[in-house]
């Protein structure tokens, strides 16, 4: 405590010997408050608990909240792509075009690119 | 058993001694746990200086519901309590918002002589006269001032609570309780002189 100057400690000392003396606690006072906190320790411990039950299940329920959409839509997805193939089958005279003019631009790039040395 | 808290230091200041401290946070950290008995031991610690401070700050008459209020909020309070501060700072720090509480309610209290009259016939067999009556100017000069005059007054000068450790309690800077004891001292001395003492 940091030290009065004689006048502020005159003053001090004045206060501190006419301070009322504090009354005596109750006898039982102390067992009260121990009670009341064994009460309250007791009712927290079942709320802890309580809300601790709660919180579980609304993680669950959160959890399956965020699933459900996205499995729903990888599920939709997989649907639409897998009609997409089955649509987009090609028929046997469509590959045999496509093989014919595969092998003409080949034929084609390589005389283009022959020519293309030659007049380099 | 009130264990006692504050011891002078070499520069004359008050503080709490390490192992008072260390034993405060290991009583806290059980009750952490649970453990209403040590519980019971830092009542057994504080209630002395608690019953103290709520006395200077408040009516008398309601001092053990008080002091109970204190520790109640105090138990429920245990798991925000951050162990940076002291617990005995933190539990002055209830124990005068608990008062500042019951300032309102208590304004319609009887008189201070009224309560002296009651308080004091238990503890003190044949008073004085002289003494009663600087009892009572006390009370009353302590009540003429402001809340927040009358806690730092309480707490430094009647307490002995280094400045330093107000400033903690009352969460307010160190200059500002100095600024404050300044004029709370001098309302108080102009107060006394008023009536009559010369210091």
């Amino acid at each position: 405590m940091t030290q009065p100057g004689d006048r502020e400690r005159d003053l001090v000392d004045f206060l501190r010997q006419n301070r009322l003396e504090v009354p005596q606690a109750a006898s039982d006072l102390e067992e009260v408050i121990l009670q009341q906190i064994n009460t309250i320790s007791t009712s927290t411990s079942t709320e802890k608990f309580l809300s601790f039950k709660s919180s579980k299940i609304l993680r669950t329920l959160k959890i399956f909240g965020r699933l459900v959409p996205s499995l729903m839509t990888a599920a939709l997805a997989m649907l639409v792509l897998i009609n997409y193939l089955k649509y987009t089958e090609f028929t046997d005279v469509e590959v045999a075009e496509i093989e014919t003019f595969i092998e003409e631009n080949w034929h084609g790039s390589l005389g283009d690119k022959h020519e293309s040395e030659l007049s380099f | 058993m009130f264990v006692e808290l504050s011891k002078v230091s070499d520069k004359g200041e008050f503080y709490d001694p390490s192992e008072n401290q260390s034993a405060d946070n290991y009583l806290v950290k059980q009750c952490l746990q649970g453990d209403s008995r040590s519980f019971r031991q830092l009542y057994r610690r504080h209630q002395q200086r608690v019953r103290s401070i709520l006395y200077q700050l408040c009516t008398p008459d309601c001092l053990d519901d008080l002091v109970q209020e204190v520790f109640l909020r105090a138990w429920k309070g245990l798991p925000k309590f951050r162990q940076k501060a002291k617990f005995s700072t933190w539990l002055y720090r209830i124990a005068t918002n608990v008062a500042y509480d019951r300032r309102h309610v208590a304004s319609q209290t009887k008189t201070k002589l009224q309560n002296l009259s009651q308080e004091t016939q238990p503890h003190q067999q044949a008073p004085d006269l002289m003494e009663l009556h600087y009892q009572d100017l006390v009370q009353r000069g302590l009540a003429n001032l402001s809340f927040a005059y009358r806690t730092i007054l309480v707490l430094h000068d009647l307490e002995q609570v280094p400045q330093k450790e107000v400033a903690q309690i009352l969460d307010i800077p160190l200059g500002t309780v100095k600024s404050r004891l300044f004029h709370a001292r001098a309302a108080m001395r102009k107060y006394l002189q008023q009536q009559g003492v010369q210091l």
